[in-house]
């Protein structure tokens, strides 16, 4: 017994060992779990109110081109709201009837206050959570296009799983045959990602749009997401493999927008009825 | 030894302010990022109980993780490293080179012997938690790569730091 004892005693530092990486694994896995309110990120207080200061500081030093990119924005919107106004085929039963039929999808934007690329799987912070009405599964998207999808909210902070993220599959379409894919990352460049599950008697070229399909309940339809660049075509299979440039440049991004989908709900009830794996 | 705790406390708040606010942030074609905050572990005693030396690797990997959102990863490889670490000194460092006590402060440790004891260490961290963090076999080269070129730029970083680090009473 007592020699056991005292070989369990010799392992002692191994048991440690276990132990530690298994805390870390445990820590690791209920990070990624979509959805589960994981109490060490970057949501919580402590770590939010510390890239709050630096992201003060960054903000500061980006001043000029973020106020460049907004005038530009300003720009733009500003045209084609000229364009709306002018359109007189337009009555007045047409604009209500289109918003009671269609989702209507409300925008708030928020300052993004932490983000990474570099990691196999990346997450941005965004500086508005719960009180200003954020929620998990909205929709962020920049001013070049779709960002990502938000993971969890703090009363004040938000975080949002990039579409640099293993677990961010984007369902997407080519704009000129609109027939539907997939937008997946694989890792590396963060410009590019994969476009996946288009059949290949399509029609493609390079620099044809790729923007969010009208099956997601997140993305509002025709968002862009990226341009072709690549178009490979694998011997004896039925999908093209396609590289896309992202339309958003994740190291330039400041200013997003959460998008909701006040009908999310209401469909995602009725589609859990059907009891199929999403 | 009230003065060494207050430089390894010193030390280790600095290199983890460092890494979250500036080496998390190079991010150079969406590769590189080197993991400097490891300097702190490498230059922990070298006489320090086995368990201490993993618990406070532990600790440290844990608060790079909760602010860079990456779960347990680095917790997972700085323990790994911290494990190894012991093996590996006494490897490097001939025995002849400390004495009983085994109060040897890092810094009094010839480069060339530093530079094989930190890269090993440094690539070692980098692998594992690049292993970790995919778990894909098709990304094999990827995960190469980054180790490589995020290990070079972390040895090289490290390396640098050892000359920086408080130096009076440096006996060589």
């Amino acid at each position: 017994m007592s020699t056991i004892i005292k070989f369990l005693y010799k392992l002692r530092l191994v048991f440690l060992f276990l132990l530690l990486e298994t805390a870390a694994v445990v820590l690791t896995v209920s990070n990624s779990a979509y959805h589960q309110a994981a109490f060490f990120n970057s949501s919580n207080r402590v770590s939010g109110g510390f890239y709050q200061q630096i992201a003060e500081v960054r903000y500061f030093l980006k001043l000029r081109s973020v106020n460049d990119s907004l005038a530009n924005e300003n720009a733009q919107l500003r045209e084609q709201l000229s364009a709306v106004l002018s359109d007189s085929s337009k009555s007045d039963w047409q604009i209500a009837d289109s918003t009671v039929r269609t989702a209507s999808y409300t925008y708030k934007s928020a300052r993004v206050i932490n983000n990474t690329t570099s990691f196999r799987n990346n997450f941005l912070t965004l500086s508005k959570g719960a009180s200003d009405g954020i929620k998990p599964r909205m929709a962020v998207i920049g001013q070049h296009g779709v960002v990502g999808i938000v993971k969890d909210v703090s009363p004040n902070f938000s975080t949002v799983i990039s579409l640099l993220n293993k677990n961010a599959r984007i369902s997407a379409k080519h704009l000129k045959s609109a027939t539907t894919g997939t937008v997946v990352w694989e890792g590396g460049n963060y410009r590019m990602a994969r476009l996946i599950e288009i059949p290949v008697h399509v029609d493609l070229k390079k620099g044809d749009s790729i923007v969010t399909s009208p099956y997601s309940n997140i993305f509002p339809e025709n968002v862009f997401i990226g341009k072709i660049v690549k178009v490979n075509k694998p011997e004896g299979s039925s999908t093209y493999d396609i590289t896309i440039r992202l339309g958003t440049d994740y190291r330039r991004l400041s200013f997003v927008q959460v998008v909701e989908n006040s009908l999310q709900t209401e469909r995602d009830s009725l589609e859990s009825r059907l009891n199929y794996a999403e | 030894m009230l003065n060494e705790l207050l430089k390894h406390t010193f030390r280790w708040i600095l290199l983890v302010l460092l890494q979250l606010t500036i080496f998390n942030n190079i991010q150079f074609l969406g590769i590189l990022n080197p993991f400097v905050y490891l300097f702190v572990i490498l230059m922990f005693p070298l006489g320090m109980p086995r368990g201490a030396l993993m618990l406070l690797a532990f600790a440290t990997g844990l608060t790079i993780d909760v602010f860079s959102n990456t779960g347990g990863l680095h917790a997972a490889a700085c323990t790994f490293i911290a494990f190894v670490r012991p093996y590996w000194v006494k490897i490097t460092i001939p025995r002849s080179n400390y004495d009983e006590l085994q109060n040897i402060r890092i810094k009094d440790i010839e480069f060339g012997q530093f530079l094989t004891y930190a890269s090993v260490l440094v690539f070692t961290h980098h692998l594992f938690l690049y292993i970790t963090e995919s778990l894909e076999w098709s990304e094999t080269l990827l995960i190469l790569g980054k180790t490589f070129t995020n290990g070079l730029i972390t040895t090289a970083i490290v390396i640098a730091f050892r000359y920086f680090d408080f130096n009076q009473s440096r006996s060589s």
